[in-house]
């Protein structure tokens, strides 16, 4: 317990990483709040510069920019309607709205302050939570791992947009590249192309840097005209009464929040527009119709994003499974670093669990006092033109990539996925799963095959095996259900329900 | 009919591009060990290459049953695909970025990158060589410092 303790605290008492963590989360605001970076991107082009560094400095600083980008995407939502990251993208719904009433002060100030509650709400659960998970996951067959791996991916691939077979494809876009190399188990070449080039296998950041870095960065060339909006963005910290008044709901909004940030493959975005659905239905008063400036419009999302982050961390750090796309990149960091996210991470080394916990409520500390002073720097940064700030992005892409592992072939890669990863952008392929996919092949392949030598290379014991465990049935009836979910049968059924249940009220 | 059932200009081929990598993967896959055991190295990337091409099929069946949304100021399917997928100016920077990589190890890092940001910022930007200059002079020296010397991160 004193271990956990001085861990926990490491980051508070030791001036550098505390250092780092401000830093973290200063540069996630406001590389979140820029048009065009995603907090996706931020991390996984930041990380690959720490990859020399000590592990608690390199976790210290991923942790404030991952919690800092979540919360800085709501910036430019709330000011411009474009939302920095895909988290915010259900708080422009009402933000942008309230900034044209000309009170974008006052929506930032409460963006900030339940974002904070949210965030809080995550690391509480996260710290109560995943050392339960932990124990539980101890008791997982390598068949449990493989449901949760495609348990996580079919939930991303069909929440995305352009529909199911555009996300099935690029999660499964994701795990070749995630097999391409030696094989882990019988050290043969896999998808090599006779390269031996490609013998060690792609690298993930290369990946991450080119789908989120460079794709994004020329698709943002579309949106060069589009001008910067001043707003007034004077006197923002709200009242002590405001807060009390929308406590409720950024209380229940962050429970969702950590929900689906715990699940595997969902993350803030998808709380996000959850917790905005459920304040729509929910709230009686609103304080103007929803879409029109309604301040409960900017509570939920806000609260369910931030909340999301501790959730996220929890399959992450006790499955090895990621919670959303940032998770993933952190994830690969930690590959990096010479750790293995998964159940005896807690422990082989329970302090790196507990110092995680530690930066995440130290990150989210920072989140008050940062959000809510530096405006006009803030102003100054965002109206930071998309001319010059896309060349900078392919420059640190190029120096990012580099760095993993001073070569250029990952540097070629990276440029390759970027090309590829414009194009799907372009027609409308989630390029979200292709992470996933790339982190989650490798652990769905070691676990498949476990499982099928376990079951003696028997496909009828091998199928029976998912029904004798209960952990093994809950997860694939789950997984049953999920794939059910995405039939027509299903649409019938339940549509028809739902549109009873619509008309019945009226009539 | 409704936006959903639009589909972009180029869609088709591009999907079709895909398939032949999908069918590619799956040869190689197919490749490491023949026809694979249910444990061998090769199930799980025939499984997966398996996967890429069916939903490439699935989309190619969905997509050929809808139509081509074109733009109203394209007045062909060619150019709506240049105005709604693959506008030149960003095709000519893909190509521009793609010369900077090329470069790197022939002309050196700081070279090729202060040539790529000048050439980048003049064509985007659209200002006078001076404020240019400037802030390529900024970015490069932010690298050095802050990567190059703080950060002591190898550099290409």
């Amino acid at each position: 317990m004193e271990v956990a303790l001085s861990y926990f605290l490491m980051s508070f008492t030791d001036p550098y990483l505390l250092f780092l963590v401000a830093m973290g989360t200063l540069a996630g605001v406001y590389v979140g709040a820029m048009p065009g970076i995603s907090v996706t991107m931020a991390a996984s082009v930041l990380i690959s510069f720490t990859f020399s560094w000590d592990v608690n400095a390199a976790l210290a600083l991923m942790v404030g920019v991952y919690c800092g980008g979540v919360y800085g995407g709501s910036r430019t939502a709330i000011l411009l309607n474009i939302p920095g990251t895909p988290a915010a993208v259900a708080t422009a719904l009402d933000g942008y709205p309230l900034a044209k009433l000309g009170e974008a002060g006052k929506a930032i100030g409460i963006c900030t302050v339940v974002s904070v509650i949210g965030g809080f709400f995550g690391i509480i659960v996260l710290a109560i939570g995943a050392p339960i998970v932990s124990d539980v996951a101890l008791l997982f067959a390598p068949r449990d791992f493989l449901l949760l791996a495609l348990i996580g991916l079919l939930l991303v691939g069909s929440l995305s947009e352009g529909g199911l077979a555009k996300g099935i494809f690029a999660a499964a876009l994701g795990v070749v590249i995630g097999l391409v190399g030696l094989d882990s188990l019988t050290a043969q070449p896999r998808l090599t192309f006779d390269s031996p080039s490609m013998l060690g296998g792609i690298s993930y950041v290369a990946a991450m840097i080119g789908f989120f870095g460079l794709a994004e960065a020329f698709y943002q060339m579309r949106l060069l005209h589009v001008a910067p909006v001043k707003q007034d963005v004077s006197r923002i910290t709200p009242s002590i009464a405001t807060v009390l008044k929308f406590l409720p709901l950024s209380l229940r909004s962050s429970i969702i929040g950590v929900i689906i940030g715990a699940l595997p493959g969902t993350g803030g975005d998808i709380a996000a527009l959850i917790a905005y659905d459920q304040a729509k239905r929910t709230t009686k008063k609103p304080t103007r119709p929803f879409g029109q400036g309604a301040y409960e419009g900017l509570v939920a999302p806000e609260s369910a994003n931030n909340a999301a982050v501790g959730g996220a961390f929890i399959p992450m750090l006790t499955l090895g499974i990621p919670g959303d796309a940032v998770t993933a990149v952190i994830i690969g960091a930690l590959y990096v670093h010479g750790l293995k996210p998964g159940p005896m991470l807690m422990i082989e080394t329970p302090h790196l669990f507990w110092f995680i916990v530690g930066a995440l409520v130290l990150a989210n500390a920072f989140l008050l006092p940062i959000g809510l002073t530096g405006i006009k720097v803030m102003a100054r940064i965002m109206s930071v033109p998309r001319a010059v700030l896309i060349p900078c992005i392919i420059l640190l892409s190029v120096v990012g990539t580099y760095a993993i592992q001073n070569s250029m072939t990952d540097v070629y890669w990276m440029f390759a996925f970027g090309i590829l990863g414009y194009f799907l952008k372009a027609y409308n392929f989630p390029v979200g799963p292709i992470i996933l996919g790339v982190i989650l092949g490798p652990l769905m392949d070691s676990s498949f095959r476990r499982a099928v030598m376990s079951a003696h290379n028997d496909v009828l014991e091998f199928l029976a095996s998912f029904l004798t465990s209960p952990i093994s049935a809950c997860l694939t009836v789950f997984f049953l259900v999920l794939v059910f979910s995405q039939t027509p049968l299903w649409t019938k059924i339940f549509g028809r329900r739902a549109a009873v249940n619509a008309t019945a009220p009226s009539q | 009919m409704d936006e959903s059932q639009a589909r972009q200009p180029g869609e088709l081929s591009f999907i079709v591009i895909l398939l032949i990598g999908a069918v590619a993967l799956l040869w190689e896959a197919y490749r490491i060990e023949g026809f694979p055991s249910l444990s061998g190295a090769g199930i799980f990337p025939v499984l997966t290459a398996g996967v890429m091409a069916v939903s490439l099929i699935v989309l190619l069946v969905k997509e050929t049953r809808s139509r081509t949304q074109v733009q109203q100021e394209a007045s062909s399917a060619t150019e709506g695909w240049l105005v709604q997928v693959a506008p030149p100016k960003i095709i000519g920077y893909m190509v521009l970025c793609g010369l900077y990589v090329a470069s790197i190890e022939h002309a050196g890092f700081w070279l090729a990158s202060s040539s790529f940001l000048m050439i980048s910022l003049l064509l985007l930007y659209k200002r006078n060589l001076i404020p240019v200059a400037v802030i390529t002079g900024g970015v490069v020296a932010f690298i050095y410092i802050v990567f190059a010397t703080i950060f002591q991160v190898y550099l290409p």
